[in-house]
Formats: structure tokens, sequence, C-alpha cells
């Protein structure tokens, strides 16, 4: 497609700034908009959906506390964390393990993620104040089940 | 642009509106350098029709739910597949509107507003539009979708998409069944309040 367009400049949004940012560092991250009912995604950037294994339309819309990804291996624990994370408006790190989305029906075995979250609660200054909420997971562990639980833990 | 510009003025047209007009004009200038795409196809014979629409609108035609589809009904499909283009602050559907089509976004971002509050952005890869529930009724849509940038897309009419699903019957199934887990955003009213967000694969509440 032709790069030269018409006169109009695209305007920076609030939200267009942020994905620009987040994509600059290779993060996988969501973007949630916290006035929504439910906290809903609004946004995922690829990164996200390749890590997780699950497409856009899957994640779109669904609460931000990511129940999708919780699995045998995720503690309740680090679930209320992450609860409680989202309701304040600090930053906040939080381990969690997350699964893949289960392909083949072995979510027993396999692979799965644990990672430091990232909360971040960015208020916009514009009248349309969007509260929105992003996180990123830095490192990934490859757990692997056999009989004596041996695991392995390396960075990604 | 001249013509234009003797058109705005002849109508008096609103400074804005007339802004609108131009720099439409222009972009779609800019696009397809004054030829007019379903004119040009116009005069060949239909095989030759639907080789040249499956050739352009073949990021559309490679979403999963379209992999189910025979040769045929794929190119029955192309030919009712049209691009188009948005420019940044206009309205592609407003809420409330009958929906005539489901769009492709091939470039730029969109944002689907309800309210003014923002439920989704859409980017590159995305479909947006709605499922078909089964009987002739209209849909209405319930959020505006709004470019923020530029966007190149590719749209296929419900009503197009309805006749070749009648002509294709086997594959009509496959895509009521696959079309919600490839569209980013329904957009059909009353699709939100159906049965809630469901069990994907294995995931235990």
């Amino acid at each position: 497609m032709p790069v030269r367009r018409g006169h109009v400049a695209p305007q920076n949004t609030f939200l267009g700034v942020i994905i620009r940012k987040f994509e600059g560092q290779n993060k996988k991250f969501i973007i949630a908009n916290a006035r929504v009912q439910n906290c809903a995604i609004i946004y995922c950037n690829d990164g996200f959906c390749e890590m997780t294994g699950f497409s856009r339309p899957d994640v779109m819309q669904r609460p931000c506390t990511c129940d999708f990804l919780h699995g045998q291996f995720t503690s309740r624990h680090a679930v209320a964390q992450v609860a409680q994370a989202l309701l304040g408006s600090e930053e906040r790190k939080v381990e969690i393990t997350y699964h893949r989305k289960d392909v083949f029906g072995l979510r027993q075995t396999g692979w799965s993620y644990l990672g430091s979250v990232i909360f971040r609660s960015l208020h916009s200054r514009t009248v349309r104040t969007i509260l929105a909420l992003s996180w990123g997971l830095l490192w990934m562990v490859k757990v692997r089940h056999h009989r004596g639980l041996r695991s392995q833990i390396c960075r990604a | 642009m001249k013509d234009l510009k003797e058109f705005t003025r002849v109508h008096c047209l609103p400074q804005q509106l007339k802004q609108r007009m131009l720099e439409y004009y222009q972009t779609t200038w800019s696009v397809n350098h004054g030829i007019d795409t379903n004119e040009l196809l116009h005069d060949f014979p239909d095989e030759l029709r639907a080789d040249i629409a499956m050739h352009l609108h073949k990021d559309i035609l490679q979403l999963p739910v379209f992999t189910g589809a025979s040769r045929g009904c794929l190119r029955s499909l192309s030919l009712n597949i049209k691009t188009s283009f948005c420019v940044p602050g206009e309205y592609l559907i407003r809420q409330g509107d009958a929906l005539q089509s489901n769009y492709y976004v091939c470039s730029g971002s969109l944002e689907v507003l309800k309210d003014s509050m923002v439920l989704a952005i859409l980017g590159k890869g995305d479909l947006i539009g709605s499922d078909l529930p089964g009987t002739e009724q209209v849909i209405k849509t319930n959020a505006d979708v709004k470019a923020l940038t530029y966007c190149d897309l590719q749209y296929i009419s419900l009503r197009g998409l309805r006749e070749v699903l009648y002509l294709y019957p086997e594959y009509g199934s496959v895509y009521a069944a696959d079309i919600n887990k490839n569209l980013t955003y329904n957009l059909r009213e009353g699709s939100q309040s159906e049965d809630g967000p469901d069990e994907v694969a294995g995931a235990p509440n």
C-alpha cells in the first residue's frame, strides 16, 4: 500500500502510545478497561497470543484476571494476589503459574509458564479518563513432570 | 479535484464536510490511482474475475474460518469481497445501524466504542462484524467503530455471504460453528448478553 496518504495526521491517542511503548520493549501484554464491567480485556498483542496459545478472539472481552490461563498448577494464593493487585492502583509484581492453551488434551504434562507479572495502573489526564492496566510476563519456566517431579528452570 | 471543489461550492457544503470529502478523494487517489477495480473487473468472464478476486483478497480469505470452504465456495465468496479504507477519525460503523458487511483489517488500527467507552482496539488481522444467527433478521450493531489511523480493509457483504452459504450448505454449518472463534469483536446487538465467556479448552473455573 502506498505510504503517501491524505492530509489528516492520526492523533496520538493515549492507548496508541501505550501499545507502541510496550511493543517496542518486546513485552507480551494485555490492556483492560477498568471502567467496563468485569474489567474486560480490550487489546492483547501478538506476543501474548503466541506465548499463551490463545487467539485474539479467544482473549478479547474476557475479564482481565485471565481465568482462562489458570490450570492445575496455578496456586489459589497467587490468584488472590492478582485479584487484589487489580483492585489497587499501584504497580505490583506477582509470581504465578499460567498454562498454555490445551490443544491435545495434555494439560497434565507439558509446558507451564511461571513468570513475574507486573501490574501497572495507568491514568489518563484527559477528560475521557480511561483507566488501563497492563502486565507483562518476563521469563518462562519449563516444568516437565515425570514420576519424580523433576523440574528445570531456564530463562526465556 | 476541481470538479469536487465546484460541487462543494455549488451545493454550499459546510466546511467540515468539504474537508472530509477532499481528504477521502485524496486518499482514494493515492490508493488506486483513479482506477475503479469493480468497473475493470466487470468486463471479464467469471473464471478470470474469480481468479483476480482471489488474489486481491487473499488476506481475508486466509482466515481459519474459510479453510473448510471448497474451491468453488471460496471463489464465490471472493466475488463478494471488496477493498476499502478508512481515514483517521472517521466512523466505519455507527451504533444502531444495520450491519451490511464483515470487515477484515489489513493494516491500521480502529477502536470499538460504546457510550464513549473503549471496548476493543482492533489492528492488523482482526475480523469485525457479526455471526449469522440463522434467520433472515436484520443485524443491528451494538457499538461504534472508529478508525484511529489510515486503515486498509477488506469486507464481505453479509447478503452475498448468506447467498453463498445457501448455495453451499455443507460449508454453512462449518462457518456458523467457526465464525465466533475468528471474530475479534461481535457487533451484533444481543450477542454480548448471550451465554457469557464459555469454557476455553480445558481451563477450569
